[in-house]
């Protein structure tokens, strides 16, 4: 089932980067390392990066060079409240185009276990402060379901499947936009403290201005526990 | 449009996800019909359950079992079976209020002495026995043999600030018999 969900998965990104469309294409991989600390504390250390092919590339049919964008630096700071709850707050670090973007950010996660899968519900908000454009604030709610993909629970050397659903509500100025997130993911668990998972990162904002914007990310994150 | 790129990624990606396949080692995974041992689908079938049956087969270090799993009668019934067929218990999950008075008393009071605060989760019945007694038991929700009752409560408990979940099993009359704390698997993919 998992060979079936990946190849399903590769085949629909090959064909979107065949396709010819203004939509941003690219690949997301990303690296998490989580620290736990004494008494419930944790840290977070994420980096992230970003490769596009850019829409010229796709117009003038000159091949399908992928070209670096931006890199991510975050580190976050968790405490457990509750049984399976999180309250983090964090620092990013986004480097593009020679400059330095910062981002704060706040959230409170909640996991729930059932019989055969588990649920993540994600509140978050985040201000982004960028030298060359206003504050951007941003509200975000997130809801993942994780299945395994064989048995009842996942176990170490076995595959799951994660679907994020993201919606993000931006304020920048007097603007407003919604942008909304949707990532189905295979994941594999080496160990319950290593993790890998793959998959399509769809992403598509301004719709609400009547100016769409589609993005498709190939995701490859690598989850760690030191 | 040159695919190369994309195609040589999926290509690459497909033999990683091949590769680990090899590797794996299910510790719980589940189990066609044709791999289930006859006696434990004979049982099975003879209780003519309502919801879909789904078999596991269980790999720890105590040994294999097999497990079938159904919801019956809005009840989720879990029947374990050693790898030869062999009944070994049934498991039901009930309500509070299907448990006895005088064992709820018993099992109120075993809880707040052991926890500040507490929140019952789930409850399921444990039944041992017999085969044949077992198979009466489900079939006419009760019997005249004899056969072990005994109940497994999943218990959110505080003691001071610490908050944690529990699998405690209490025998027929309330008495508190074992209790596990239960392990949360790792959040962080979930977090972050």
């Amino acid at each position: 089932m998992h060979f079936r969900l990946t190849a399903t998965l590769l085949v629909s990104f090959v064909l979107l980067c065949s396709l010819k469309s203004q939509a941003q294409i690219g690949t997301l991989p990303a690296i998490n390392i989580n620290k736990g600390l004494k008494k419930d504390w944790s840290l977070n250390f994420k980096w992230e990066s970003r490769q596009a092919k850019l829409p010229d590339d796709l117009e003038n049919g000159e091949g399908s060079r992928f070209k670096y964008v931006l890199s991510d630096f975050s580190l976050t700071l968790s405490k457990k409240v509750g049984l399976n709850n999180s309250l983090a707050a964090g620092y990013l670090m986004r480097i593009e185009d020679n400059r330095f973007i910062q981002r704060a950010t706040q959230q409170f996660t909640i996991v729930k276990g059932y019989s055969f899968f588990r649920l993540a519900h994600r509140f978050t908000t985040d201000q982004t402060f960028d030298p060359e454009s206003p504050t951007e604030y941003r509200i975000r709610y997130r809801i993942t379901p994780e299945f395994p993909l064989s048995g009842q629970s996942i176990d170490p050397k076995e595959f799951y499947f994660k679907f994020n659903n993201e919606y993000l509500n931006s304020f920048q100025g007097k603007s407003y936009d919604l942008e909304l997130r949707f990532i189905p993911l295979l994941g594999y668990e080496f160990t319950d403290t290593s993790k890998l998972e793959f998959g399509l990162d769809y992403r598509v904002n301004s719709f609400l201005n009547n100016a769409t914007n589609q993005h498709y990310w190939i995701n490859l994150s690598w989850y760690l526990k030191i | 449009m040159n695919l190369q790129t994309p195609l040589l990624l999926a290509v690459l990606l497909l033999l990683a996800v091949q590769a680990f396949g090899q590797k794996k080692y299910e510790k719980e995974y589940r189990l066609k019909q044709n791999k289930v041992p006859a006696e434990a689908k004979k049982f099975v079938e003879a209780l003519s359950f309502s919801g879909r049956v789904k078999w596991y087969r269980e790999e720890s270090l105590n040994g294999n079992t097999i497990e079938a799993k159904v919801t019956h009668n809005q009840k989720k019934h879990s029947l374990e079976f050693d790898t030869q067929g062999n009944l070994q218990d049934v498991e039901v999950q009930i309500n509070w209020s299907e448990i006895p008075e005088e064992t709820q008393k018993n099992i109120s009071k075993n809880l707040s002495a052991a926890y500040t605060n507490y929140k019952i989760n789930k409850i399921q019945v444990q039944y041992t026995g017999q085969t044949s007694t077992l198979l009466a038991l489900l079939k006419n929700q009760e019997t005249t043999k004899e056969y072990a009752t005994k109940y497994e409560i999943v218990v959110k408990g505080s003691k001071g600030r610490q908050v944690k979940l529990y699998e405690i099993t209490f025998s027929q009359t309330g008495e508190m018999v074992a209790t596990a704390e239960i392990i949360f698997r790792n959040i962080d993919n979930l977090a972050f």
